[in-house]
């Protein structure tokens, strides 16, 4: 007995001196590769002072032309693509006017002098869009249902409920 | 290119650095997972879910930590969960607490190539199995294993002893 205990520690530690792998007998790849969900592309990080510099005047007229825009976003009827259901181009046209939206309350709150408070805002944003960014794929590929198109309004308004968090802060007094 | 290198651009949505770091560790992840299960379809489908929540944790790796360190805790600790998710995992334990037996595993041999200490681990029962793999060939403690687990420190020591002894028996 004392033997085969001597034998097994000796196999214990053979096996994890070596290489302890084992050879998927099939290829998995393709399984995971098929699930893995595109990046957000993350946004460069730039100093708020030196984004409000710049900020200031522009922004006045980015916010004004983004307000337009999304107006005209709304009602200018989308050009349906062959093959694409409705629910997708309503889903496709919820989507911009919601990324017009966003951008200009973000515009409008640096405008005003608000600081984004939230740390984790990019993060939190980007786990949005990431989930957003299936919905579309599924509506794409599947057509999507009312359902869908509920959820994607849901995620827009947790957007925009972020977005407001983000900014509570009060405004930054600057010296004159 | 290093894995650090393909870490950094694996976390900012590079694919092919991520295939790069599934060739290199695809191996010891499935045997881990292979001894924790001893069902090879069952490993399959793991290893699958796995790699595709590295995919998704990857952006809040520390660098300063071992990859292979964080990639193996990760690949024990989903093996774990979702065999307890499983409807039939008390069934399962049960079943495999009363009885031993060390043909169960004769496909399961057929199909992999297995080294001498795996034909053996495959065929303990599970729990002792999970046990014996987590504590001996991983350096986890009793405690570890019983959070993860969700059974008692004593029943993971005494579930190592037998562990031993059938293997003893076997050789």
């Amino acid at each position: 007995m004392k033997d085969k205990k001597q034998q097994l520690d000796a196999m214990i530690h053979e096996h994890q001196q070596q290489d302890s792998g084992v050879t998927p007998p099939a290829d998995l790849w393709a399984g995971i590769e098929s699930r893995l969900e595109e990046r957000p592309v993350q946004q460069t990080a730039t100093p708020i002072a030196t984004k409000w510099w710049f900020a200031g005047g522009l922004s006045a007229v980015a916010a004004s032309l983004m307000t337009v825009a999304v107006i005209v976003g709304l009602q200018s009827p989308v050009t349906k693509q062959p093959d694409v259901s409705e629910w997708y181009l309503l889903a496709q046209q919820m989507n911009q006017a919601q990324h017009q939206q966003v951008d200009a309350m973000a515009s409008g709150y640096q405008l005003a002098g608000y600081e984004m408070t939230q740390n984790n805002y990019i993060e939190s944003l980007a786990s949005l869009r990431n989930a957003k960014q299936q919905l579309l794929l599924s509506m794409q590929e599947n057509g999507g249902d009312a359902q869908m198109i509920d959820m994607l309004r849901w995620i827009n308004e947790q957007e925009i409920q972020l977005l407001k968090h983000a900014y509570q802060q009060q405004p930054v007094l600057e010296e004159i | 290119m290093s894995e650090t290198t393909d870490i950094a651009l694996a976390a900012k949505g590079d694919k092919a650095a991520f295939k790069r770091l599934y060739d290199r560790h695809i191996r010891n992840v499935y045997g881990q997972v292979l001894r924790l299960t001893a069902d090879a379809s069952l490993t399959d489908d793991l290893v699958q879910e796995i790699f595709v929540q590295v995919w998704r944790s990857l952006p809040k790796f520390d660098q300063r930590s071992k990859f292979s360190t964080w990639l193996y805790s990760l690949a024990n600790n989903v093996a774990i969960t979702e065999l307890r998710k499983q409807t039939r995992w008390f069934k399962r334990n049960q079943r495999a607490a009363e009885q031993e037996d060390p043909h169960r595993c004769a496909d399961l041999e057929d199909g992999i190539d297995l080294g001498a200490l795996d034909q053996l681990v495959i065929k303990l029962p599970e729990q002792t199995r999970q046990v014996f793999v987590l504590h001996a060939l991983n350096n986890y403690s009793h405690q570890q294993i019983a959070d993860l687990l969700g059974i008692a420190e004593g029943t993971s020591k005494s579930q190592f002893h037998r562990a031993r002894n059938l293997m003893q028996e076997w050789l």
